[in-house]
C-alpha cells in the first residue's frame, strides 16, 4: 500500500455501508492475491464495492479478513461460493432452476476488439462480415436472463496479464459496461500488474482504478436501466443445451454483432410467450417442437409473422404458397399474411444462420439501424417508466469510432435524451426527421451510451 | 463483348488469346472516339433534378434514342458498407451515388421507353441483395421500383440469378486482363450506364464513371477470399488482390496478362479499370456532383471533407465525360502519373484512352450545357460544404 491515501485520490460517490447489503445488490471485486494488508481496504472505500471474493479462502483469524467483516462487507470463499448463494460455472452448466440468487458465468469472454495477436497489436482481426470481431457478453446475459430472470447474474472474466486484453486505456470500464448493459454484474477483476501499481501508488493506475470504480457508480446510478425489458420485434427459439447448444448460442453472439436486435425465448417458455409484439420468429433447433408451440408458430405466421426454421417447418409451410427466396437454401412460402422460410438442408455455419435469417426477416423490421456502428452493440428496451424506450450503446475499441455515431429510429419521441458514462448528466438530443422515421447525431463517446427515448 | 463460354471452351482457346498478348501497350489512342458532354450546374437533389437531367440527356440527342426498348443496365456507387458515414452525413451526399440521382435517372429512362432497368452493385463483401444494402443505408427500395415501369436489382458480386458467369474480353488484349469473368447482368442488357460519384481516389486519383466500374468484378472470383479453382459461392473479402496482385483470380476466370507486371495499386487499379470499360462499354456515363466528398473515395481519413459542387455531368463516352469531370474538379484531364491527382497512380484516362475507349483531350470534346468555368470546384482547396449535419 502506498503512503499516499488513496481516498483522498478519488472522489467517488458515497456509499457508506450499515450492514452486509442483500446478496441482489452486491458490488462484487475479486481481491487480488497480493494485497494482503487490510489497509488495502482502504481503496475500496468510498466506493460501490461491497463484496469481496477471495480466491483461495482466508483463515477466520487474518487480519484482512477480519477487517472486511468490521467494515461489515459481504466476503465469498470462492473455493465455497454456493455457501454465499452463488452458483458458479460455466454458463451450459449452471443449476439454473436451483436456489442460489446468483448465478456466476465462468465462461464470459473479456470483452474488446480481437486483435489477431500480442505480437502485432494493431492488427484487428476480423470476422466474418469483415467487421472486426467483437468479444461481448450480451448474448450471454440475454440468455441467462431467459433461463432465470430472478437471478442475479455475475459475469466472471478476468484480463490476463501482459497480454493483448488489457491494452485498451478504458477495458475496464468496458468490462462494467459489457455487463451491466444487459442487466448483469462483472465481478470485478484487477490484472496483477494493475494491483501491484495501485500498491505502489502508480498514477495511470489510480486514473484507471477511479474509471473503473467511476463505472461502477454510473450503473448504479442508473440501476432502473438494467431492469428494462428487450423491445426487439425478433425472438430466438432454442432449448440453448444439448446438441443445438453450440449453433444455437453462436447464432445470439452473430445476430447480435449484426446488430439484429433479438429477445431469447427458451423453447420451453415460448408456447406460453407473447408473441404480439414480434414480427419474426427464429428457431434454431434442428428436432421439432411440441405440437402446441407448432401450431403456436403457425398462428404467429398466418396472422403475418415471419418463421425462419429448419427443416421440420416444412410440414407447417406446406400449405403455403412457394414464394421467391432473396437467399438461396431456403424454401419461402406465403402461409395466410406471413411467411415461411425453411432451410433445406442442415444448418451448420452460425454466422450464416443469423445472416440468412436478418436478411429473410429484412432489415426493414430493424427497429435502430447503427451508423458507423462497426464497433457497437447495442440494446434496444422498454425502459421501466411509461411510455419509454431506451437505447443502450456499448463500444468495444479503444477509441471512440474514427467517424461519429448516427442512428435511425422508426418513429419520433417527445424527447431524447443522451447520456454517456465520461459526462453523466443527460443532454437533450435533436430529432431530425427522415422518411419513416428519425436520426439522432451523436457526439463521440468512450465506452458506453444511453438514450432514453421519451414517447 | 463477348460470348458466354464455358471453362473447357475458354481453355481450349486459349492459345489463341495468349497471341494478343503480344500486342504493344499504347494500340489505339489516335483512334480513340469522341463524344459531347453535358454539364449542368444544379444546387440540391430536390425540384430542380430531373429538369437539369432532362435537359442534359436532351443536350446529348435524347435518351430515347440510348433506351427506347432496351433492357438498361445501371452501375450505382455504393463504396463500402451501408452503414459507414462520413460524420453523420448520409452516404448520398459524400461517397455514394445520391438515391434522387438515381431515381431521377429510372423516371426519366422509363418516360424514354426503357423496357427494363436493372439497378446493379457488387457491394462490399457481400451478396445480400441490393435492396437490403439500400434498407441499411436507409433508403427505400420502393422509390426506385417506382420510378419506372419495370425496375429490378441484381447484386452483382456473385452469380447471382444467373446460370453461369459470362466471359467479356478486353479489346487489344488489355493491360491486366485480357477477359473477365462477370456477373451474367452485364451481358444480358442492351445499354450499360454507370452512374458515378464525383470524388477523388487513393489508388486512382479520382473516381469518376470509369473507376465506378471496378466494382463489377465479382468477389466471387476476383475477391481476396475467391475460390482457387472455380469461383466461390459467395463473396468473401474485398478486391483486396485486385489492388496489391497478391494473388490471381479463380483458375477458372482468366489469370492476369503478366503476373510479373507492377503489383503496384497505382499501377494496377487504373489499369484494370481502362481493361474493365473496354471489355464492358459504357453507353451513357452520369456523374453525380451535387453533394460529394473531396479527399477521398470512402468516409476514412483525416483529409476527408464533405463539398458541394453543385454539379451534374453526362456524356455518352466514359473518357470524354470523366476527364470533363477532372476539369470541373480542378484537375487537368491530361495529366499522368506525378501530377495531381495522379500522385501516385497512372491515369485511368490515358490508359482506356490507349484502348481505343474515348479521348480525354478537353480541346477535342463538345462541352455542352453550363460552361466549366462556372461550375469548377476545386477538389484540392476544398470549400466544406455547409448544411445540417443530418439531412
Amino acid at each position: 500500500m502506498s503512503s499516499e491515501d488513496p481516498i483522498a485520490a478519488t472522489e467517488y460517490v458515497e456509499n457508506q455501508v450499515s450492514e452486509v447489503p442483500p446478496q441482489s445488490r452486491w458490488v462484487p471485486f475479486s481481491w487480488p492475491s497480493a494485497w494482503k494488508d487490510p489497509k488495502s481496504l482502504d481503496w475500496i472505500t468510498g466506493t460501490l464495492i461491497n463484496c469481496l471474493v477471495f480466491e483461495t479462502g482466508l483463515p477466520d483469524s487474518d487480519p484482512l479478513l477480519q477487517e472486511a467483516r468490521r467494515r461489515e462487507l459481504a466476503i465469498v470463499d470462492w473455493t465455497k461460493p454456493e455457501s454465499s448463494g452463488i452458483a458458479v460455472g460455466e454458463a451450459a452448466k449452471i443449476p439454473w432452476n436451483g436456489t442460489h440468487p446468483i448465478a456466476a458465468i465462468t465462461d464470459a469472454a473479456w470483452p474488446g476488439i480481437r486483435l489477431s495477436s500480442a505480437r502485432n497489436r494493431d492488427v484487428v482481426q476480423a470476422g466474418p462480415t469483415g467487421a472486426p470481431w467483437i468479444d461481448a457478453n450480451g448474448w450471454l446475459v440475454q440468455l441467462a436472463r431467459a433461463r432465470a430472470p430472478e437471478k442475479t447474474i455475475w459475469l466472471v472474466s478476468r484480463p490476463q496479464g501482459d497480454s493483448r486484453d488489457i491494452v485498451i486505456e478504458n477495458a475496464y470500464q468496458l468490462a462494467v459496461a459489457d455487463a451491466a448493459a444487459g442487466g448483469a454484474k462483472w465481478l470485478v477483476s484487477l490484472d496483477e500488474q494493475l494491483a501491484r501499481d495501485l500498491a505502489a501508488g502508480n498514477e495511470a493506475a489510480i486514473v484507471r482504478w477511479r474509471k473503473l470504480v467511476g463505472a461502477l457508480s454510473f450503473f448504479e446510478e442508473h440501476r432502473t436501466w438494467a431492469a428494462s425489458q428487450s423491445r426487439a420485434v425478433v425472438a430466438i427459439i432454442s432449448t440453448f443445451s444439448g446438441a443445438d447448444e453450440f449453433l444455437a448460442t453462436e447464432v445470439l453472439n452473430l445476430s447480435a454483432r449484426r446488430h439484429l436486435l433479438y429477445s431469447v425465448l427458451l423453447t420451453s417458455q415460448a408456447a406460453s410467450a407473447d408473441f404480439k409484439p414480434l414480427k419474426a420468429i427464429i428457431c434454431v433447433d434442428e428436432d421439432a417442437p411440441a405440437e402446441v408451440l407448432r401450431r403456436k408458430l403457425e398462428a404467429f405466421v398466418r396472422a403475418g409473422g415471419v418463421l425462419v426454421a429448419p427443416a421440420w417447418a416444412g410440414t407447417l409451410s406446406a400449405a403455403g404458397k412457394p414464394i421467391n427466396s432473396p437467399i438461396s437454401g431456403y424454401d419461402v412460402r406465403q402461409l395466410g399474411r406471413g411467411r415461411v422460410a425453411v432451410h433445406t438442408t442442415r444448418w451448420e455455419d452460425p454466422y450464416l444462420v443469423a445472416a440468412d435469417a436478418h436478411l429473410l426477416i429484412s432489415h426493414r423490421q430493424d427497429p435502430v439501424i447503427l451508423f458507423n456502428g462497426g464497433s457497437l452493440l447495442a440494446w434496444y428496451l422498454a425502459a421501466s417508466g411509461e411510455g419509454e424506450e431506451l437505447v443502450e450503446l456499448v463500444q468495444y475499441t479503444a477509441e471512440s469510432e474514427d467517424q461519429p455515431v448516427s442512428l435511425r429510429l422508426r418513429r419520433g419521441y417527445s424527447s431524447v435524451k443522451l447520456t454517456i458514462l465520461e459526462t453523466p448528466s443527460a443532454v437533450e438530443i435533436q430529432q431530425v426527421k427522415v422518411k419513416d422515421g428519425i436520426e439522432l447525431a451523436l457526439p463521440r463517446f468512450g465506452v458506453f451510451a444511453a438514450l432514453e427515448l421519451r414517447l | 463483348m463477348s460470348n458466354c463460354i464455358t471453362r473447357r471452351t475458354w481453355i481450349t482457346g486459349a492459345g489463341t488469346l495468349a497471341g494478343s498478348l503480344a500486342f504493344p501497350r499504347r494500340m489505339f489512342g489516335a483512334e480513340a472516339p469522341a463524344a459531347a458532354v453535358a454539364v449542368a450546374g444544379c444546387r440540391s437533389y430536390g425540384p430542380e433534378l430531373v429538369p437539369a437531367l432532362n435537359r442534359m440527356f436532351n443536350q446529348l440527342g435524347g435518351l430515347g434514342r440510348v433506351v427506347q426498348g432496351k433492357t438498361v443496365a445501371v452501375k450505382v456507387n455504393f463504396t463500402g458498407t451501408p452503414t459507414e458515414r462520413l460524420g453523420h452525413l448520409p452516404n448520398g451526399l459524400t461517397h455514394w451515388t445520391h438515391p434522387s440521382v438515381i431515381g431521377a435517372t429510372l423516371h426519366l429512362m422509363g418516360k424514354a421507353g426503357a423496357r427494363r432497368i436493372r439497378i446493379l452493385e457488387s457491394p462490399w463483401k457481400t451478396a445480400e441483395p441490393i435492396e437490403e444494402i439500400m434498407l441499411q443505408a436507409g433508403w427505400e427500395p420502393r422509390d426506385f421500383l417506382n420510378a419506372a415501369p419495370l425496375v429490378e436489382f441484381e447484386n452483382t458480386n456473385f452469380l447471382g440469378s444467373g446460370k453461369q458467369y459470362v466471359r467479356l474480353v478486353t479489346p487489344h488484349g488489355g493491360h491486366v486482363f485480357r477477359a473477365f469473368d462477370l456477373n451474367h447482368s452485364y451481358q444480358d442488357c442492351d445499354v450499360f450506364v454507370s452512374i458515378a460519384k464525383l470524388k477523388e481516389h487513393g489508388d486512382a486519383g479520382v473516381t469518376l464513371s470509369m473507376k465506378n466500374c471496378f466494382g463489377i468484378t465479382p468477389c466471387t472470383i476476383y475477391g481476396d477470399g475467391a475460390g482457387e479453382e472455380e469461383p466461390g459461392l459467395l463473396p468473401l473479402g474485398g478486391r483486396g488482390f485486385l489492388h496489391d496482385g497478391s494473388r490471381q483470380p479463380s483458375k477458372s476466370a482468366p489469370s492476369e496478362n503478366d503476373p510479373k507486371s507492377p503489383r503496384d495499386s497505382g499501377y494496377r487499379v487504373p489499369a484494370i479499370v481502362a481493361d474493365l470499360v473496354a471489355a464492358r462499354p459504357i453507353h451513357l456515363a452520369i456523374i453525380d456532383g451535387i453533394r460529394t466528398q473531396a479527399g477521398g473515395e470512402g468516409p476514412g481519413g483525416e483529409s476527408t471533407v464533405p463539398v458541394a459542387p453543385g454539379v451534374l455531368i453526362a456524356g455518352t463516352n466514359c473518357v470524354c465525360t470523366d476527364a470533363v469531370g477532372m476539369a470541373v474538379m480542378g484537375f487537368d484531364p491530361l495529366s499522368d502519373r506525378g501530377k495531381a491527382p495522379f500522385e501516385r497512380s497512372d491515369s485511368t484516362l490515358r490508359l482506356a484512352e490507349s484502348l481505343g475507349v474515348g479521348i480525354r483531350d478537353l480541346s477535342r470534346i463538345e462541352v455542352i450545357g453550363t460552361p466549366l468555368a462556372q461550375v469548377r470546384f476545386d477538389f484540392r482547396n476544398p470549400v466544406r460544404a455547409p448544411g445540417p449535419a443530418v439531412a
